[in-house]
């Protein structure tokens, strides 16, 4: 395998495909945007206080997600004295809408209330508010417009104990999917307050998970995030296919190890850029280090270097993982590092599974195909896929806001910190391996 | 998803009023289950009614951004009822022809009302014993009782689509839906 090929004449190459992909991009920003704004996030409001006895479940639910919900309406308003007499049907609806385990067997509510409230009510701001607003009697002279009405309810359920684990579950509209949330503050008893958002459709979230639940939940939601990544999959496949040899491959997995942790750490205590652009900005910097990877191996890798790339690259995939884990992170409870960590754990043992797959299958293949050719076409089949990747990526892109010039400074700082970082590695690596000039040699022997 | 959330609109009063009407003291024990069955008798009158007051070759209208025929959401409408109406009442749903959204005023009509039919037979026997169950909409979990609030849900905003399509083609309402 050619191996002449030095650092300048790589980021020659990098800026190359940058170039290549930016005109790609702006050929695809011609195109019209659609006209279809569909809104699609609806959120639930929710308190869970857990008290020695007894929890309560105070939830504000939007009426749009109530469609069937046979509250009288006059005019574009609701009739609140005729709402107050469906009210105990809307409120058994509502019971088996909200799904609350203790140690995994489902509580009964004893006691259930509701009303319904003008988009205006504030009271959900404080649970005590929300409580005492949704125990008290609505005034029925009350205009309410439809089009902006809460209903919001008030569950209690007995307990056995307040030490328990619980998990929430909300199966209102569970249809949309996640376009829904349910926002819970959860209150546990003599502990700080912690809040999460909990997607529509999703199984019941623990509230306050054991150290070693949360463990053991993290390091599975790693392999399993690594195994259904096709991309990151596929980076790894493009990133090991010149390999013949594990002892070349160790630097190159260490490296992109190390550098998908920073850039996953830091997602986690919110030092990634911000906005909506951002996540499919990654996806697409994603696909475009495979299409890299792949063309490198079409026209001749740097073996030596490859460990570079893979550390800059992974950079790049370490937002992506944390993107991912930005949902579920909330639900760590007090284990933030532990969960973090047992997720690096998670991706790690993926990757090993994958390795331990691919690599014995290359070499196999290659006593069947001649190396070059079996390089080449695997490496093309990874360029066409990413390729057809980043097209489909940037669809979404487009539709995202641009970020702001804060925004773009903000996401700045990481290029800027690949640079610094690889330069000062290559810095040290040339000082290492450099041969002592004849002045050096004469005076050293001095 | 089952529908799409931009026909989604608000509860009709015609369904509080079924559902006050013929909610007898004595059968506040199965109050959920009464519910589906009134919003059932409601609904579909109001529903077979606007798509019989719809002229055949209006079938093809489609509103924009409602990128859906009015012909096409009647065989939504039956789409969505034989799946849900069989999950609510445990009865299973038969297999049919799949038809176009350009078949005959006739043929669609006919499906629509057909599978109203469906639904009725599987939601006679229903009682409240069951409304915690989860049942599995083709991924999304749900209660028995949420899978009822649903399917009624859909046929408000079905109808209310229905209604907007006749609008925009100067047709009236049905007396049904007023």
């Amino acid at each position: 395998m050619q191996q002449r090929r030095g650092l300048g004449f790589g980021l020659w190459r990098l800026l190359g495909v940058a170039v290549a992909i930016a005109a790609l991009l702006a050929v695809f920003s011609a195109r019209p945007a659609s006209a279809d704004a569909i809104p699609t996030n609806t959120i639930m409001n929710a308190f869970v206080k857990v008290e020695p006895k007894q929890i309560d479940l105070v939830v504000r639910i939007p009426v749009d997600l109530l469609r069937g919900m046979p509250f009288p309406q006059k005019g574009q308003q609701f009739d609140l004295a005729a709402a107050e007499r469906v009210m105990p049907l809307a409120l058994q609806l509502l019971t088996s809408g909200f799904v609350i385990l203790e140690n995994n067997s489902p509580l009964s509510a004893t006691d259930a209330r509701g009303r319904l409230s003008p988009g205006s009510d504030r009271s959900f701001e404080k649970y005590a508010s929300a409580v005492a607003h949704v125990d008290a009697a609505p005034d029925l002279r009350e205009p309410i417009p439809v089009d902006q009405a809460t209903f919001d309810v008030h569950f209690t359920y007995p307990i056995s104990s307040p030490n328990s684990l619980f998990k929430i579950q909300s199966q209102v509209a569970a249809d949309l999917g996640d376009a829904t949330k349910l926002l819970v503050r959860y209150m546990p008893l003599g502990e700080q307050s912690r809040a999460f958002i909990i997607p529509g459709g999703s199984e019941p979230m623990p509230l306050n998970p054991s150290w070693y639940m949360a463990a053991a939940s993290f390091v599975q939601m790693g392999i399993e995030h690594i195994l259904s990544g096709t991309d990151h999959l596929l980076f790894l496949f493009c990133l090991v296919i010149p390999f013949r040899r594990w002892r070349g491959l160790f630097a190159v997995i260490t490296a992109f190890t190390l550098a998908h942790s920073v850039t996953l750490f830091a997602s986690a205590f919110h030092l990634a850029p911000k906005g909506g652009w951002f996540p499919p900005f990654v996806e697409i910097a994603i696909a475009a280090s495979i299409a890299y990877m792949a063309i490198e191996n079409l026209f001749g890798p740097n073996l030596r270097r490859r460990w570079l790339t893979a550390g800059m690259f992974g950079l790049v995939h370490g937002f992506g993982f944390a993107d991912v884990l930005a949902e579920k992170l909330q639900f760590a409870g007090s284990y933030l590092l532990l969960s973090l960590f047992s997720f690096n754990v998670g991706i790690e043992l993926g990757q090993m599974l994958v390795l331990l797959v691919v690599l014995p299958s290359l070499l196999l293949c290659r006593r069947l195909v001649p190396e070059r050719a079996l390089v080449f076409t695997l490496s093309a089949i990874g360029a066409l896929i990413a390729g057809y990747w980043m097209i489909d990526r940037f669809q979404v892109l487009r539709q995202q806001d641009w970020p702001s010039i804060g925004d773009l400074l903000s996401a700045a700082q990481w290029p800027a910190l690949v640079l610094l970082v690889g330069g000062a590695i290559v810095l040290v690596t040339r000082l290492l391996h450099r041969k002592p000039a004849a002045g050096e040699r004469s005076s050293a022997k001095v | 998803m089952l529908f799409n959330p931009r026909y989604m609109k608000k509860s009709s009063t015609i369904l509080l009023l079924a559902a006050l009407c013929s909610t007898p003291a004595f059968a506040q024990a199965n109050r959920v289950s009464n519910f589906a069955r009134d919003a059932l008798t409601q609904s579909s009158k109001e529903i077979i009614a606007a798509a019989k007051q719809m002229p055949a070759d209006k079938y093809g209208f489609k509103a924009p951004p409602d990128d859906i025929t009015f012909g096409y959401l009647l065989l939504h409408v039956a789409d969505i009822n034989y799946p849900l109406c069989s999950l609510i009442g445990g009865v299973p749903a038969p297999t049919l022809p799949q038809l176009k959204e350009t078949d005959a005023k006739d043929v669609l009509i006919a499906r629509m009302t057909a599978s109203f039919e469906f639904c009725t037979k599987a939601l006679a026997n229903l009682d409240d014993s069951g409304m915690q169950q989860t049942l599995d909409l083709g991924g999304a979990k749900m209660s028995r009782a949420m899978t009822i609030l649903t399917l009624t849900g859909t046929w408000t905003s079905h109808h209310e689509l229905q209604l907007k399509y006749m609008q925009l083609n100067g047709i009236a309402a049905p007396a049904a839906a007023n």
